[in-house]
């Protein structure tokens, strides 16, 4: 992707500094949303409506669990399989109001549930949020991880690949398993290039080369060209993964950080993944520019380099 | 068939507050109002069965005797038939009732949250936030 931060972008960032550090968040909000209740989910051995807890208790109960085994020893993935859609409205806490179901932030490190973003960054996050069409409304792939937290999908396993598909746009997502590296930095992917590997009974994914055009949530939290995405997907019981996901992108986030969260299998009987031709009839991006919001073009390493440098210079001042 | 009534009724979005909200693919409040909610009676010219979203198509006369077309955005096709809905479901000529949210730009167009059959069935039409199995 092509550097392209319109001069407008780095007019917000230098004018909207100040407003940014009035309104940064207080630290350790985590608890301000009740969550309503840690019962066990059907068909699973923790709960899994709060992140710090399905982490802890996935954890344990893995310690002893024994998965289904591939024919080559591998744990067996294989399957349909769902989440909450929490995550996509927003990383964070969030209330139920008419726009989201709401629910706790999905964020376990750091531990006061906030995403740790650099102050030129929210700036840019406000930003994307106000004048920027999600990409998900346009029907375009939601990247990694956003497409674990989008609908349902199945996944698919030999010895050298898992495939998940996802209902979502029809999106495919390869990992590969044969420990070649990543593709060349210049090719650049909505879902990114993806390369896996077991630890014990645990997938660990790592994501590069994604094109730094999807965003995390619908409030505007975004990656470059440069995030490195790894992901831990590890069975606690016969129907539920942990997943768990570390997002890194040094010039947007101030620290690497985690999100955690429980996929459960659909075991609804003969559950099929069906097409959803999503851009068929796709409108709402229309009616969205006929109220002042803009196709999001995107935002690269170096467009990020660009914009914290004049955020810096200004502050500097 | 004969047009029905026009039905105009803005009301705090907690009139409807059992209902599940977000649709999947957009944030809601960005184009629709999620402050007020509109119910209209009207009788079906079209359905739609689209990807991302299912649209209805409805004639409803308003305060002045004028037939507007309004459209009326629902979940994917998808979650429409997981949820037990027919394409018999809504046939054209049928009288439907629709609550949902008005669009933000001010066009015939809301969000729908429900839909009320001549049988009197009430179809839930928005998207659900949770898609665990």
């Amino acid at each position: 992707m092509h550097s392209r931060v319109p001069g407008f972008i780095i007019a917000i960032v230098l004018t909207a500094a100040g407003a940014v550090f009035a309104q940064a968040p207080s630290r350790g909000q985590q608890g301000a949303l009740p969550i309503p209740d840690l019962a066990r989910t059907p068909d699973s051995v923790c709960p899994d409506n709060n992140p710090l807890a399905v982490h802890a208790c996935g954890l344990e109960h893995a310690k002893t669990f024994k998965p289904p085994r591939t024919t080559d020893g591998k744990p067996d993935f294989s399957g349909a399989w769902g989440g909450s859609q929490a995550a996509h409205e927003n990383l964070e806490a969030h209330p139920k109001l008419p726009d989201d179901g709401g629910g706790p932030s999905v964020i376990i490190d750091p531990a006061d549930g906030r995403v740790p973003i650099q102050p030129w960054a929210e700036v840019k996050r406000l930003e994307n949020k106000a004048r920027y069409i999600d990409q998900n409304a346009q029907c375009f792939q939601s990247g990694v991880p956003r497409h674990l937290y989008m609908g349902s999908y199945q996944f698919l396993q030999t010895p050298t690949d898992i495939v998940l598909l996802s209902e979502e746009t029809n999106a495919v997502r390869i990992i590969k398993l044969d420990g070649r590296p990543h593709v060349g930095k210049d090719i650049l992917l909505w879902q990114g290039d993806s390369r896996g590997h077991f630890e014990g009974d645990t997938l660990v994914v790592e994501t590069t080369n994604q094109n730094g055009m999807p965003r995390l949530d619908q409030v505007g939290h975004f990656y470059t060209d440069a995030a490195v995405v790894t992901e831990r997907f590890t069975m606690y019981d016969a129907n539920s993964i942990l997943y768990e996901v570390t997002m890194n992108d040094p010039l947007v986030y101030t620290r690497p950080f985690t999100m955690a969260f429980a996929l459960h299998r659909n075991t609804r009987p003969g559950y099929e993944l069906w097409e959803e031709s999503c851009y068929e009839g796709e409108a709402n991006s229309e009616h969205l520019r006929n109220i002042g919001y803009r196709n999001y073009p995107g935002f690269s390493s170096k467009d990020a380099q660009i914009a914290k440098d004049a955020y810096e210079r200004s502050r500097a001042k | 068939m004969s047009i029905t009534r026009f039905a105009l009724a803005a009301a705090v979005a907690s009139l409807l507050a059992s209902a599940v909200p977000a649709l999947a693919h957009h944030s809601l409040t960005a184009e629709f109002d999620t402050d007020r909610t509109v119910s209209l009676t009207g009788t079906i010219t079209e359905m739609k069965w689209t990807n991302p979203h299912a649209w209805l198509y409805i004639n409803v006369k308003d305060e002045k005797g004028q037939i507007q077309n309004w459209a009326i955005e629902f979940a994917t096709p998808n979650q429409l038939y997981r949820r037990g809905w027919t394409r018999e479901d809504l046939p054209a000529g049928a009288v439907v009732t629709v609550n949902g949210y008005p669009s933000r730009d001010k066009a015939l167009r809301i969000s729908s949250l429900e839909v009320k059959l001549p049988d009197g069935r009430t179809l839930f039409a928005g998207t659900p936030t949770d898609q665990r199995p």
